[in-house]
């Protein structure tokens, strides 16, 4: 159906963008026209608005938790300013859930930093002799080198 | 007297390495190997190559220890010797074709093993199931979070040293971590509960 000279099939592959603020003005206001006249598609539009807010909502609320997830793991590293070092702990205290997320965060520390120095305790590689050698031979290679440069 | 290069710590170290001292040039690789060899461990190096890889990376630091401006720095510049190499090798590899023997019968080896330097045995069967766990987790993440828990957890590094071992900012490095530690606790669930 063609009304405010877009069709329902244009409508279709406009109602993402038109939610997502991606059209211009004129186009805007086109489809803005559509629906305002076409309740089929109004009906279409409803339904996907409100997924996308859900989504849109849902993502946000995630980013809230990984940002102060990222506060946390940086306070466990000994990474955040005074004051925020002071916000974090005033949180922690009224916050079990944080306390928990946080004790987490510093098991896995523990392990990761036991497993890495108990599995090369005893790794004895003796490499240093090797590699001052290859450097003598270098520094000959290039000095002789030089010497060709030059003459 | 002549002094000896063990007492001193590593600043003094890369300012007497970089006036020519080789004594001082060869303490700081031989403090330095199991650190370039760990660290190439974790970000999975095939065994086969991890110890020609170490002293590459090793050789490259004698080279040019002296080019180093700020011994400060020293730790974030070893560790961005040690991920171009170790990346430069990998690209250099998926470039060159693969040869198959066709004698051999023995499969392309996808788990990792490397010799068990542990000598108390009781210790290493309750640890080797925990770190099997953990170095296929380390291998599971995207490669810019495996570096940078890698050098935060493994290292010791500050954000700050992490940041200019890797060309990035502080604020990218605390995002990493904090990602590369979601993905760890999902994948080590059974061994944090």
């Amino acid at each position: 159906m063609l009304k405010g000279n877009l069709t329902c099939e244009n409508i279709s592959r406009l109602i993402l963008p038109y939610i997502d603020d991606k059209l211009t003005l004129e186009q805007r206001n086109k489809v803005a026209l559509h629906l305002r006249n076409c309740p089929f598609c109004m009906e279409k539009y409803r339904i996907i608005k409100s997924l996308f807010d859900k989504i849109k909502q849902r993502n946000i609320q995630r980013a809230k938790k990984f940002q102060q997830y990222k506060l946390l793991s940086a306070y466990c590293d000994n990474e955040v300013n005074e004051n925020t070092r002071h916000n974090i702990e005033a949180s922690l205290a009224l916050s079990c859930e944080l306390t928990q997320r946080a004790i987490k965060i510093d098991m896995l520390k523990k392990i990761l930093n036991n497993t890495f120095e108990s599995r090369f305790q005893n790794l004895e590689l003796n490499l240093e002799k090797k590699v001052m050698e290859r450097l003598k031979k270098d520094n000959i290679f290039y000095k002789i080198m030089n010497i060709f440069i030059k003459n | 007297m002549k002094y000896n290069a063990k007492n001193n710590n590593l600043d003094e170290l890369i300012e007497l390495a970089r006036s020519g001292d080789t004594d001082a040039l060869e303490e700081i690789i031989r403090r330095q190997q199991k650190t370039v060899f760990t660290t190439l461990y974790y970000l999975n190096a095939k065994p086969d190559e991890i110890m020609d890889l170490t002293q590459e990376i090793l050789f490259k630091v004698a080279k040019n220890i002296k080019k180093l401006k700020n011994p400060r720095t020293f730790k974030s510049w070893l560790n961005q010797i040690i991920i171009n190499q170790f990346y430069d090798t990998l690209r250099k590899k998926k470039k060159s074709v693969k040869k198959v023997c066709l004698d051999s019968q023995e499969s392309e080896k996808t788990n990792f093993e490397i010799p068990d330097f542990a000598s108390n045995p009781y210790q290493k069967v309750v640890d080797k199931e925990l770190e099997f766990a953990i170095k296929n987790s380390i291998y599971k993440l995207p490669d810019p979070f495996k570096a940078a828990i890698i050098m935060r957890e493994l290292q010791g590094l500050s954000y700050e040293e992490i940041a200019n071992a890797t060309n990035s900012n502080i604020g990218t490095v605390k995002s990493r971590i904090a990602r590369a530690r979601l993905k760890l606790q999902e994948y080590l669930k059974p061994y944090l509960s």
